[in-house]
């Protein structure tokens, strides 16, 4: 396994590629199946949910649990565009996931002094809160009936009506969100929130304003919870607030944990075992959540840095393939 | 007035209930330094034992408390094998990953076995007394005293016994402790097997206070005793009882003021308030980073 | 003489009763290799820390060119132009060394989130500019060869030196090192000896920490002494060694090496 991920390391282009083709192919094989294409398309959107997640756990340090109360937001605010202001599926999009930014800015000033445990806590509160007012807030979001009706998104003229397209759609989401992510992460950007995660008070001392940098780390992380929750609203066409549970946010945390924080392929290596794992077998479907726990449980004692991690420095630092090879151990 | 005094009432005696948790959970987190997030379930465990102690054995409630000390000794046990023993050193984050495991297997499991559906516990000292309007029931008389006596226990085995002195010096500086000749290893698995079991009966006491118990009560529950050890500063034990009769307090008067739905709701807020207002005490460990 | 770069006037730090840093006046004149020196926890780290902002001052000013920098936050230190090292070594350690570098550069690059996404001139020009400096800073020190590995790996001695590239990448005025021969044999204490009178020749200011005595007397052209927090001396080597004060100040704690 681990093999595997040094050598596509090592050919990153061509890994891509066949990555790229792989994805292509695949809904033509299995466009028949519903089924299949539906555990398809839960896997890219829960990639791009544990890519967000990622960005904040795994390269800023900040321990954030309640990832499904932003992903709750950006559903929200994609369903009630939607259903009430007639706002087509292309602008919901950057807009359901600028107000989860936000709503992580309200967050993050008070809590950016916190850490470990107190802000994985104010999170996880935080996350409940906006279960509660989403439940409680019955003229805005008609509280547990949900929101049903929303429309399927049109792109370039087509309306999206069936898995197979939405199949595509979320390709394209998750294929953005990862490619925005590298560059950021792979910047002065991505190397500030990187020396936070590893020493703040060094990081501080070599010039970086850490508070500010974690909020910025926290807001664009929570974009991409709010652009998942904008595509899963126009997806099912019906929002509620049980799916944004603190137990989804457990979910998410989970494929973060297992796939390896800090890397780019961990959450997305995550979110298929995860995803995949409970419908392989039908009969662990209702044990859902204990097998996210023991898998948290089985990584921390037999591989702490998740099932691809580890191989975050190769993949921070492109120039090393000739010069140092001690670079992709950890 | 007497409905305030009556909410006062109230309040002291839901909070006699969050004391005993922040008291456990002060002593793992406070005095050990371990950080946990399993603390919720602990008290789950202890409440459902404490449960099918009452209606299946149909002990008293003496003997449920037992059960719900024993059985969530046992648990302290396994989620230090599980959670600590291999990271004796932390770092807080890999605790933190492996208590959540812990926790959400706990929970999930809890909702299979035990079911989702609520169980309703019977009654124990039904009985009350009048004072003008306001009104005091046995049981939470009874609770107090609970609390009062475990109290009384903890701070003798802290002074007198020879392990209680060892968990001092652990909690102080564990180097210095292991060169004294300290088991550490061994400190940290008692200690934490003794906040665990006091969360135990807590739990239990949780169960017979309402009449129910749940499997997914322990989130609301390690929310509490979390609030509550923060609100006493965390380190201190008497600190964290009188953070959980605080929270206890805040809460029913509370809810009073708006409505039950948001019981948990206030607890937070305090608990965000307190992290906010003084946070220099509950910022990782005691004392800044050594530079 | 020089003009003073770096000022402090009647400098205290308290924990609590302890005075761990108390009434300090020093002056560091630009361009000097500045010693300090005291027997252990005579409160230089303390020093160190309220000169760049991470602990808050007691009472007291810090004077950074004529302007009053007391209290002013770590980044802000280092972005006016004083930089530091560690005395136990805060690396980031699971990045490259080269990227330990490259963090340094922080305040003097201005990527933003869509110059880096868009890869546009800025970013390029940012890029270029912290890899190529980057490296050469790592020449400086020596590290050059093992740019990629990570920087948990290298030994004490290699971190130390990293330590003090990934400080001059913030192109400090004045350079602060706690202790950077610690825990070194003497042939990579004489190497780091050479490499900060290197630095120092860039035209760049140096206070050091350290307990070596050999390294400082040969190093500094002024060294100040502090015990348990007072300033008992400043002066050139050759009236450090002779001064009574010092002598009884080193006899009277159990170390001095
Ligand atoms: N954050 C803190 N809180 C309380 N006391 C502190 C703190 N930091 C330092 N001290 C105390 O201040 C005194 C000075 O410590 P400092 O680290 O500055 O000494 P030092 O001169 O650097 O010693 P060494 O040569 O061992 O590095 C010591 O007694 C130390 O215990
Ligand atoms: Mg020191």
């Amino acid at each position: 396994m681990i093999a595997i991920f040094r050598t596509t390391q090592r050919h990153r282009g061509l890994s891509i590629l066949a990555c790229a083709c792989l994805l292509l192919i695949v809904p033509f094989v299995i466009r028949g199946n519903d089924y299949l294409l539906r555990i398809a398309i839960n896997i890219l959107l829960y990639s791009v949910l544990a890519t967000s997640l990622n960005i904040i756990n795994g390269y800023s340090g900040q321990f954030n649990i309640g990832q499904a109360g932003f992903y709750c937001i950006g559903a929200y605010t994609a369903a009630i565009l939607a259903t009430r202001c007639g706002v087509g599926f292309w602008i919901a999009l950057p807009v359901s996931g600028l107000i989860a930014s936000a709503s992580s800015v309200l967050l993050g000033i008070p809590t950016a002094r916190l850490r470990g445990i107190f802000l994985a806590i104010c999170t996880l509160g935080f996350s409940e809160i906006v279960r509660l007012t989403v439940l409680n807030w019955i003229e805005f979001t008609r509280g547990p009936m949900g929101i049903p009706g929303i429309p399927f998104p049109t792109v370039l003229g087509y309306e999206i009506s069936t898995n197979f397209g939405f199949y595509f759609l979320i390709l394209a989401i998750a294929a953005v969100a990862l490619f925005v992510c590298f560059r950021v992460l792979n910047s002065r950007i991505g190397r500030a929130w990187i020396a936070i995660r590893e020493d703040e008070l060094a990081a501080k001392s070599m010039g970086i304003p850490t508070t500010r940098y974690k909020i910025y780390n926290l807001a664009f992380g929570t974009f991409w919870a709010g652009v998942a929750g904008c595509f899963y609203a126009y997806l099912s066409s019906y929002v509620s607030a049980d799916s944004f549970t603190l137990d989804e946010g457990f979910a998410i945390l989970c494929m973060v944990l297992v796939g390896g924080p800090g890397s780019l392929v961990g959450p997305i290596v995550g979110a298929f075992f995860l995803v995949v794992l409970p419908e392989m077998f039908r009969f662990l479907a209702e044990y859902r959540l204990v097998i996210f726990g023991l898998a948290i449980l089985v990584t921390m004692h037999v591989r702490p840095q998740g099932i691809a991690g580890g191989g975050v420095f190769a993949a921070l630092a492109p120039e090393a393939a000739g010069e140092g090879e001690k670079g992709a151990a950890s | 007035m007497d409905y305030y005094v009556q909410t006062l009432v109230d309040g002291i005696a839901q909070g006699s209930i969050y004391a005993l948790m922040a008291i456990g959970f002060a002593m793992i987190m406070g005095i050990l330094g371990l950080v946990t997030f399993t603390h919720g379930e602990v008290i789950m465990v202890g409440a459902f034992a404490g449960f099918y102690a009452l209606t299946f054995l149909k002990t008293g409630i003496f003997i449920a408390l037992v059960a719900g000390f024993a059985a969530a000794w046992i648990l302290g046990l396994v989620i230090e094998l599980i959670c600590y023993r291999r990271w004796p050193k932390g770092p807080d984050e890999t605790w933190l990953i492996t208590t959540i495991g812990v926790s959400t297997v706990l929970k999930s499991g809890a909702q299979i076995v035990l079911g989702t559906e609520q169980q309703l516990v019977p009654d124990v000292y039904t009985g009350f007394w009048t004072f003008g309007g306001v009104r005091i029931l046995h049981i939470q008389v009874f609770m107090l005293a609970v609390l009062f006596l475990l109290s009384a226990a903890l701070w003798l085995f802290l002074k007198k016994t020879k392990t209680g002195l060892e968990l001092k010096a652990v909690s102080m500086d564990k180097t210095a402790a292991a060169l004294l000749g300290v088991d550490v290893r061994r400190i940290l698995v008692v200690g934490n097997a003794i906040g665990c079991a006091l969360c135990g009966v807590s739990g239990v006491l949780l169960g017979v206070y309402y009449n129910s118990v749940h499997a997914v009560m322990g989130g609301s529950a390690g929310l509490k005793s979390f609030a509550s050890a923060v609100l006493g500063g965390l380190t201190s034990i008497p600190g964290a009882a009188i953070g959980g009769v605080l929270l206890g307090i805040f809460e029913n008067v509370g809810v009073a003021i708006f409505s039950s739905g948001w019981r948990d709701v206030i607890a937070f807020l305090i608990l965000i308030a307190v992290l906010l207002v003084r946070p220099s005490g509950l910022l990782g460990r005691k004392g800044a980073e050594k530079v | 003489m020089n003009d003073v770069i770096l000022e402090t006037r009647s400098l205290s730090k308290h924990f609590g009763g302890l005075k761990a840093v108390d009434n300090v006046d020093m002056i560091v004149r630009s361009g000097a290799i500045h010693g300090i020196i005291g027997p252990n926890g005579a409160g230089k780290t303390t020093f160190f820390n309220l000169l760049t902002g991470l602990i808050e001052v007691t009472s007291g000013t810090v004077l950074f060119g004529g302007n009053n920098i007391t209290n002013i936050p770590p980044e802000r230190v280092a972005e006016i132009g004083m930089s530091r090292t560690f005395q136990n070594i805060k690396l980031f350690r699971f990045m490259t060394v080269l990227d330990n570098v490259k963090v340094g550069f922080h305040t003097r690059t201005r990527t933003g989130l869509f110059a880096a996404v868009a890869r546009s001139a800025t970013f390029r020009a940012d890029e270029d500019f912290v890899t190529e400096r980057g490296l050469e800073l790592l020449d400086l020190v020596g590290l050059r060869k093992q740019a990629y590995n990570q920087a948990a790996n290298p030994s004490y001695g290699t971190q130390r030196r990293l330590e003090i590239a990934r400080a001059l990448a913030t192109d400090p005025k004045v350079l602060l090192l706690d202790e950077p021969a610690a825990g070194m044999n003497p042939s990579e204490k004489s190497e780091v000896m050479e490499l900060i009178r290197k630095i120092s020749s860039l035209g760049r200011t140096i206070v050091v920490i350290e307990h070596d005595m050999k390294l400082i007397m040969n190093l500094c052209g002024v060294i100040t002494v502090l015990n348990q927090g007072l300033k008992i001396c400043e002066g050139t080597p050759a009236e450090i060694r002779n001064n009574p004060d010092v002598i009884s100040a080193y006899l009277g704690h159990s170390r001095g090496a």
